[in-house]
C-alpha cells in the first residue's frame, strides 16, 4: 500500500468531457495568447474567468535599483471581428521604498491560420498605454511605448506547443525635486510553453537594457544597466493515494486530485551604485533574487474502483489508477470488434490489449482538448465547436471500414483519427481487434506528442541491443521516446519492439506517459530554463 | 537497369588492382579491400588514368568469380572489381593476358549506366558510421540502400563506403559553419556530394549530440562520475581537452566544477563510448544547502509534503543555536528529497509513523522565492550522545566509509544517511579530501562507535588577501591611480610604518567613502575645493588595487567582541533593506591595552557605524546590514569606553 500512497500522478482536467465528446474549455489559467504572464515581465496566478482581478508581482528597474512591486492586475477581454482585445490595469506598490506604479495597457491579438495547422498570433497595442511610477519625490511618466510581439502555436494531437518573441521600448519622462530627465528601457524576450490536459507551463525570458539620462542639481548623469528576468507559470495536477483509516469500510482507500498553480520570477540585474547625492558611480552592483506566487491548492476526490482480483499483481497500482481516472473501464472489445461489459473479474491484466482498447485509453489519457488552442470562456463561446449527440440528426461516418459507428470505441477511434493520432493499418482499415506491439504503442505516444523530429535525419540508430529488430516505421519514434525517457531497455539492454502488449504492460506504459506529460516535459520548460539559460 | 536481378540506378565503376591479398578484415562488421596505388580504372580497350585507391566494401550480394567459377570473397588472386555506389558488386581474378578485350571486364547485368546529372555530381545522405580521413574514406548508413522495394533488414545492408580523393580539398560544413574534415563525427547526419567518379567533393554535416542532465558525484583530474536525472544511472565520463565547460554564463574550466553540482551536458554518444562535448554548470543557488537544522519531528504531512519541526536549532559557526522560531516550523519537501533512519532510506509514508517525535537533522536549500525546502532528513538515535568535532581530515580511504580526523586521531563513520556538505553542496563521503577542514556532528553509540550525522567541509576564510593601510594622499590621477607619500600597514593590532611612497590603482570597483557616504570617483580629484590631496585616509587594497578609500579618522583603540545586534536599520516588504543600521552592539567586548600589550575586558559596547566606516568580511567589503548576530568582530575605534565610533570593522569568523 505504501507504494500506492507514494505515487504522484496527474489527471485530465475534465474527465467527464471525454464520454460526451463535447469540446469544452478547460478551466486553466489564462494562456490564450502568450499574455498569461501579462507581457510586462511579472507574475500572476491567472485564474478562472470569474476572477479578473489577480495578485501580481513584478520587478521595477527604472530607478536604478531593483524594486519588487506587488499589487493587483485586472484583466478585461473582449472580441471584435477576428481580433481578441485584452486590457490590463496594474496597481502596484512597494511601501518600504515609497514607490507606486499604475499602468494601463491594451493589446489586440490577431490570429492567422498558417500552413500545417499552425496558428500565428500577432500582438499589437490597441491604444496608447499609460504608466506612472512614483518613487519618493520623483515621478516617471510613460512618454512613449513601442511594442511588437508574435507567437506561433503548433497543435499536436495531445499537446499544443507555442513559442513567441516580443520586443518593446518604453521611454519615461522623469520629473522631481532637483532631478529631471528620461529613462528608456529596451526589452527583448522569448517565450515558450505548452498546453495539454495534464498541465500547462509558460516561461518567458526577458532581457532589459536600461538607459537613464538625468540632470541632478547641476550634474548631468547618464548610466546604463541591464537585467534578465525569467518568469514561469505552471499548473500541475497531482494525484495521491490516501488509505482509509477504518477497516470496516467498503473501500480501502482512494485517490485525491490536487491542483497546484505556481508562478515564479527570477531576476538578475547589474545596475550602478549611486553616491550620496544620487549620482551613478562606475561600480556596478549585481543583484539576484526570485519571487513566487502560489495558489491555494484545490482538492477533489476521484471515484474508487476496487479490483480485488488484482491484489498483488505488479501492475495493480497502475491499473487501479487508470480505472479511477476513467482511462480504463470494464468495457472491452472482442476480436469481432463488438463491445461487451464485464464485471471486475473480467479485467484480465495478462490478456493482450487490442488496438481499439489501447487507442481508446490513449484518447482518454490525452483528453479531448488536445489540438485546440485554450481559450477563456469570455472569448471562446463564439468559437467553441461542439457536437451535440441526439439533438440533431447528423450522418456520422466512420473513417474505417472495419469500425462501425456502433462499435464500443467508435467515438474514441474517430477522435483519434481526426486528431491525426492514428493512420490505420491500410487504407480505410483499422483492425480494431488486432493486438498491438510495443513499437506501435511508442509510435502513438510520440505522434501524440509531436516529437518525431527529435530523431536524427535520415536514420535513427538507438543503443538498444536489439536495435536491428526495430521496424523501420518505428525507428524515429523509438529514438525520440528513449531520449525523453518514455522507454528504456530491460536489464540486458533489449527493447523488444515487436512484443505484443498485455493490459498490464499497457497500464505501465500509460502511466509512464502520464508522468512525462505531467512532470517530465515541465522540467524542460521550467527548471532547466531557470538553471541553464 | 537490372543488376544482378535488382533494379538499380547509378554508375558502375570498374577497377583492376594488384594486391597480393584481396581481402583485409578491417572492421568488425564489414569486409574491405584496400586499393593499392596501382589500382587502375578500366576503360574499354585501354588502360586509362590511374585509378582510385581507396577502401571498398563488399556488397551483401557481391558475386565473386575465380577462374570463371563462383567463389568466395576470400579467394586468392581476386584483382578486379566492379563498384556500384561505393560497394563492390562484382569481383573476379582478371587475367590481362587471356583477355580478348584488353582491359575490358565484362560484368554480368551491365547494360547501361545512368548519369546523375549533366556534371556527374550526385548527393546522398545518411548517418556517419566512421570517418577516417587518414585512410581516405567515410562510411555512412544510407537508408536509400540497398535498393527500392527492399526493406532494410539490417544495418549492414545500409552501410556505404565513400572515398576521399584528397581529404584536404573536401569542402566541409559542420553545423552550417566551415570546418575541417576531421570535425565530421560518427553519428552526424551528413549530406555528401560526389563527383562523377564517386569521390567525395563536399560534406555538410550536423551533430546529433544528446542532451543529458545529471548531478556530479565525483570529480577527478580529467573525469567525472555523474548520476543522470530520471533513471539515476551512473557513468564515468572522461573530460577531454576539447570539452567546453561553462559556469555563470562564461567559458570556464574543470576547476569550476564541484562535487554535487548539477550540470547539463552535451554528449556525443556511440554504442560503446560517450564523449563529453559541453558541460554547463547550473546557475543560481537552488542546489546549495542554505542551512542545516536539528529539531524534533512533530508531524509529517504526506499529502502536502510538509514536515513540522519543533525545538528548531540551526548549525551556525560549528555550534547549534536557536533558529529563532517559537513553536513549530513547517518546511516543504524539495522535489527530490531523501529520508534516512538508522542509515536506511525510507519513503515519506513510512516516515510519517517512524519519525514522529524523533530528533532529526535536516539539510535544506532555498527554492524560488527564498523559501527553504528539505533535501535530506536523517534521524538520530535518541540514545546516542552527540559530539561536535572541528578538525582536519587525516585520512578518508576510498570505500572505507570512515574519516580519520587529525587532532584526535579518531575514526568517524558515515553512511548514506549522513548529511555531507562540501562547498555548500550535498555530496558523497568520498568527496571529502584529506586536509579538508570539517565540522562533524557525530553520534556515539553504546559501543563507542562514532557515526557522523553531519559532515561539513569548508575552506578557510579569505581575510588575508586584503591589506589595510593608512596614509596621506600625495597626488591623484583622475580615475586612474593615486599616490601616498608614506604609509602604515595594519598588522594585527599594530601599524607598521613605511616611509616610501606607494601608488594604488583606482579600478571601476573602487569605493570612496567620506562623511556623507559614497563619493563618486569623478569627484575623487586632486584639485578644486573638494581636493583629496593631503587628506589622510584608510585604504583597503587587494594588491595594488584600491578596494575602499575612507576618510574615517584615525582610530587609536582596538576592540573585539561578539555581535549581539545592530540598530538603526529598516527593512521593507519581504525583508528588503531600506535603511542600513548605524549602530553595532557587541557583547563580551575586550579592548587592547597598548601599554600592557594585552586585551582587557570591556563589557558591552554600542558603537556607531559611520557613513565612512569600512566593514570587511571574508575578504570583501560588506554593508552594515550583513553583520549577523554571533559574528566575532574586531574594531578600530576612537575611544576606549563602550561607545564611540567604529572606523574599521573586521569580521573574524
Amino acid at each position: 500500500m505504501s507504494f500506492l500512497k507514494s505515487r504522484i500522478f496527474t489527471a485530465p482536467v475534465s474527465i467527464v468531457l471525454i464520454a460526451a465528446l463535447v469540446f469544452c474549455l478547460v478551466p486553466m489559467p489564462v494562456l490564450a495568447s502568450g499574455l498569461g504572464l501579462g507581457c510586462e515581465g511579472g507574475i500572476t496566478l491567472g485564474g478562472t474567468d470569474e476572477k479578473t482581478v489577480l495578485e501580481y508581482k513584478e520587478v521595477c528597474f527604472i530607478t536604478g535599483e531593483p524594486v519588487e512591486m506587488a499589487g493587483t492586475v485586472s484583466i478585461r477581454k473582449s472580441t471584435r471581428q477576428d481580433m481578441v482585445n485584452i486590457t490590463y490595469t496594474y496597481n502596484l506598490k512597494n511601501a518600504g521604498k515609497d514607490m507606486t506604479l499604475v499602468r494601463n495597457v491594451s493589446y489586440d491579438i490577431k490570429t492567422v491560420e498558417a500552413a500545417g495547422g499552425q496558428v500565428v498570433e500577432e500582438i499589437t497595442l490597441s491604444k496608447n498605454p499609460s504608466e506612472t511610477v512614483r518613487a519618493g519625490n520623483s515621478v516617471y511618466s510613460l512618454r512613449s511605448y513601442e511594442f511588437s510581439s508574435s507567437r506561433i502555436i503548433d497543435k499536436k494531437p495531445a499537446i499544443n506547443y507555442f513559442a513567441g518573441n516580443m520586443r518593446w521600448r518604453k521611454t519615461y519622462q522623469v520629473t522631481g525635486t532637483n532631478n529631471m530627465g528620461s529613462v528608456t528601457m529596451e526589452i527583448t524576450g522569448r517565450s515558450f510553453g505548452y498546453d495539454q490536459s495534464w498541465g500547462n507551463t509558460e516561461t518567458s525570458i526577458l532581457n532589459y537594457e536600461i538607459m537613464s539620462e538625468k540632470t541632478i542639481g547641476d550634474v548631468h548623469d547618464m548610466w546604463a544597466g541591464r537585467a534578465e528576468v525569467t518568469v514561469s507559470s505552471s499548473v500541475v495536477e497531482d494525484i495521491k493515494y490516501v488509505e482509509n483509516i477504518p477497516e470496516q469500510i467498503s473501500f480501502q482507500g482512494g485517490y485525491v486530485k490536487t491542483r497546484n498553480n505556481t508562478s515564479i520570477l527570477e531576476y538578475y540585474c547589474s545596475l550602478p551604485e549611486f553616491d550620496a547625492k544620487g549620482i551613478s558611480t562606475y561600480k556596478m552592483i549585481e543583484t539576484r533574487n526570485s519571487l513566487k506566487l502560489e495558489a491555494f491548492p484545490k482538492q477533489v476526490r476521484l471515484p474508487v474502483q476496487e479490483l480485488p482480483h488484482l491484489r498483488g499483481h505488479w501492475a495493480e497500482d497502475n491499473i487501479k489508477m487508470l480505472f479511477s481516472l476513467g482511462i480504463f473501464s470494464n468495457v472491452f472489445n472482442d476480436n469481432d470488434g463488438n463491445g461487451r461489459e464485464s464485471a471486475n473479474a473480467g479485467f484480465d491484466p495478462e490478456q493482450l490489449i487490442t488496438r481499439a482498447e489501447f487507442v481508446a485509453a490513449l484518447v482518454k489519457t490525452v483528453g479531448e482538448q488536445a489540438g485546440d488552442v485554450q481559450e477563456d470562456k469570455a472569448t471562446a463561446s463564439r468559437r467553441t465547436r461542439s457536437v451535440r449527440i441526439g439533438k440533431q440528426e447528423e450522418e456520422i461516418l466512420s473513417p474505417y471500414a472495419d469500425v462501425p459507428v456502433d462499435h464500443v470505441f467508435f467515438q474514441q477511434i474517430k477522435a483519434a483519427h481526426e486528431k491525426g493520432l492514428i493512420l490505420g493499418k491500410a487504407t480505410g482499415v483499422f483492425a480494431p481487434g488486432d493486438e498491438i506491439t510495443l513499437a506501435e504503442v511508442i509510435v502513438l505516444f510520440v505522434r501524440a506528442l509531436g516529437l518525431e523530429k527529435l530523431a536524427p535525419n535520415p536514420y535513427a540508430i538507438t543503443f538498444f541491443m536489439d536495435d536491428t529488430s526495430i521496424p523501420g516505421y518505428a525507428r524515429n519514434a523509438i529514438f525520440a521516446a528513449e531520449r525523453i525517457g518514455l522507454i528504456k531497455g530491460d536489464n540486458n539492454g533489449y527493447l523488444g519492439a515487436g512484443e505484443k502488449i498485455t493490459r498490464a504492460r499497457a497500464a505501465d506504459l500509460l502511466i509512464t506517459f502520464i508522468e512525462y506529460m505531467r512532470e517530465g516535459i515541465r522540467k524542460d520548460y521550467r527548471e532547466r530554463i531557470f538553471g541553464y539559460y | 537497369m537490372l543488376f544482378f536481378g535488382r533494379k538499380v540506378g547509378g554508375k558502375i565503376d570498374k577497377y583492376i588492382y594488384k594486391a597480393s591479398n584481396s581481402v583485409g578484415r578491417i572492421s568488425k562488421c564489414i569486409d574491405k579491400i584496400i586499393g593499392k596505388n596501382k589500382v587502375k580504372k578500366i576503360e574499354k580497350d585501354t588502360e586509362k588514368n590511374p585509378g582510385r585507391p581507396g577502401i571498398y566494401r563488399f556488397a551483401i550480394a557481391c558475386l565473386v568469380f575465380q577462374a570463371c567459377f563462383l567463389s568466395f570473397i576470400s579467394a586468392p588472386g581476386i584483382n578486379a572489381m566492379a563498384v556500384h555506389g561505393g560497394n563492390i558488386a562484382y569481383a573476379e581474378d582478371f587475367n590481362y593476358s587471356q583477355s580478348n578485350h584488353g582491359y575490358e571486364m565484362n560484368v554480368p547485368g551491365e547494360n547501361d549506366s545512368e548519369e546523375n546529372d549533366s556534371y556527374g555530381y550526385s548527393v546522398i545522405s545518411g548517418i556517419v558510421e566512421e570517418n577516417n580521413p587518414i585512410l581516405g574514406y567515410i562510411a555512412i548508413y544510407n537508408p536509400s540502400l540497398p535498393v527500392q522495394g527492399m526493406q532494410a533488414a539490417g544495418r549492414e545492408e545500409m552501410l556505404q563506403v565513400l572515398n576521399y580523393l584528397d581529404p584536404d580539398k573536401v569542402d566541409v560544413l559542420k553545423n552550417h559553419k566551415k570546418a575541417g574534415i576531421e570535425s565530421v563525427e560518427e553519428g552526424d547526419t551528413v549530406f555528401i556530394k560526389l563527383d562523377k567518379d564517386g569521390y567525395v567533393v563536399s560534406i555538410s554535416s550536423v551533430s546529433n549530440y544528446t542532451v543529458k542532465y545529471a548531478k556530479v558525484l565525483y570529480k577527478s583530474k580529467d573525469s567525472i562520475i555523474v548520476e543522470y536525472d530520471g533513471d539515476k544511472t551512473q557513468e564515468i565520463l572522461r573530460i577531454n581537452d576539447d570539452a567546453k565547460i561553462f559556469a555563470k554564463g562564461a567559458l570556464a574550466d574543470l576547476s569550476f566544477l564541484e562535487n554535487g553540482d548539477r550540470v547539463k551536458m552535451l554528449l556525443h554518444k556511440g554504442p560503446w563510448y560517450t564523449n563529453v562535448k559541453e558541460i554547463i554548470i547550473e546557475e543560481g543557488d537552488r542546489n546549495i544547502i542554505s542551512n542545516v537544522y536539528k529539531g524534533q519531528v512533530g508531524y509529517i504531512n504526506d499529502m502536502s509534503g510538509r514536515i513540522y519541526i519543533k525545538n528548531l536549532l540551526v548549525l551556525d559557526r560549528e555550534k547549534w543555536v536557536r533558529a529563532g522560531i517559537k513553536g513549530y516550523a513547517g518546511f516543504d519537501m524539495a522535489e527530490e528529497f531523501s529520508i534516512f533512519c538508522d542509515g536506511a532510506e525510507m519513503d515519506i509514508d513510512a516516515a510519517c509513523l517512524v519519525l514522529r517525535n524523533r530528533e532529526v537533522y535536516m539539510a535544506v536549500g532555498k527554492d524560488f522565492g527564498g523559501n527553504e525546502r528539505v533535501r535530506l532528513i536523517s534521524a538520530r538515535n535518541p540514545r546516542d550522545t552527540e559530539i561536535i568535532y572541528i578538525d582536519k581530515v587525516l585520512n578518508n580511504a576510498r570505500g572505507s566509509r570512515k574519516l580519520t580526523i587529525d587532532r584526535e586521531i579518531r575514526d568517524i563513520f558515515y553512511s548514506s544517511g549522513s548529511i555531507i556538505i562540501k562547498e555548500g553542496r550535498l555530496v558523497q563521503g568520498s568527496s571529502i579530501s584529506e586536509e579538508d577542514t570539517v565540522c562533524i556532528a557525530a553520534n556515539r553509540n553504546n559501543y563507542g562507535d562514532l557515526m557522523a550525522g553531519i559532515i561539513m567541509a569548508y575552506h578557510e576564510p579569505l581575510l588575508e588577501n586584503l591589506d589595510i593601510y593608512r596614509a596621506r594622499i600625495k597626488s591623484i590621477e583622475d580615475n586612474t591611480c593615486f599616490t601616498v607619500e608614506s604609509y602604515s600597514r595594519l598588522d594585527g593590532v599594530n601599524w607598521e610604518y613605511n616611509a616610501s611612497p606607494k601608488t594604488f590603482n583606482i579600478t571601476f570597483d573602487t569605493r570612496i567613502l567620506d562623511e556623507e557616504g559614497l563619493v563618486n570617483q569623478d569627484d575623487f580629484t586632486g584639485y578644486g575645493e573638494g581636493s583629496y590631496v593631503n587628506k589622510v585616509v584608510y585604504i583597503v587594497a587587494d594588491g595594488l588595487n584600491a578596494v575602499v578609500v575612507s576618510t574615517a579618522p584615525y582610530g587609536t583603540y582596538n576592540a573585539r567582541g561578539e555581535v549581539y545586534g545592530t540598530a538603526g536599520g529598516a527593512t521593507g516588504q519581504e525583508g528588503g533593506i531600506i535603511g542600513e543600521p548605524d549602530e553595532i552592539r557587541i557583547a563580551k567586548a575586550k579592548i587592547y591595552d597598548t601599554y600592557q600589550k594585552k586585551w582587557i575586558d570591556g563589557g558591552e559596547m554600542k558603537v556607531r557605524i559611520l557613513k565612512n566606516t569600512v566593514i570587511l568580511k571574508n575578504g570583501m567589503e560588506i554593508k552594515p546590514s550583513m553583520l549577523r548576530k554571533g559574528d566575532t568582530v574586531r574594531l578600530i575605534k576612537n575611544d576606549v569606553d563602550g561607545a564611540g565610533d567604529a572606523y574599521i570593522i573586521l569580521v573574524e569568523d
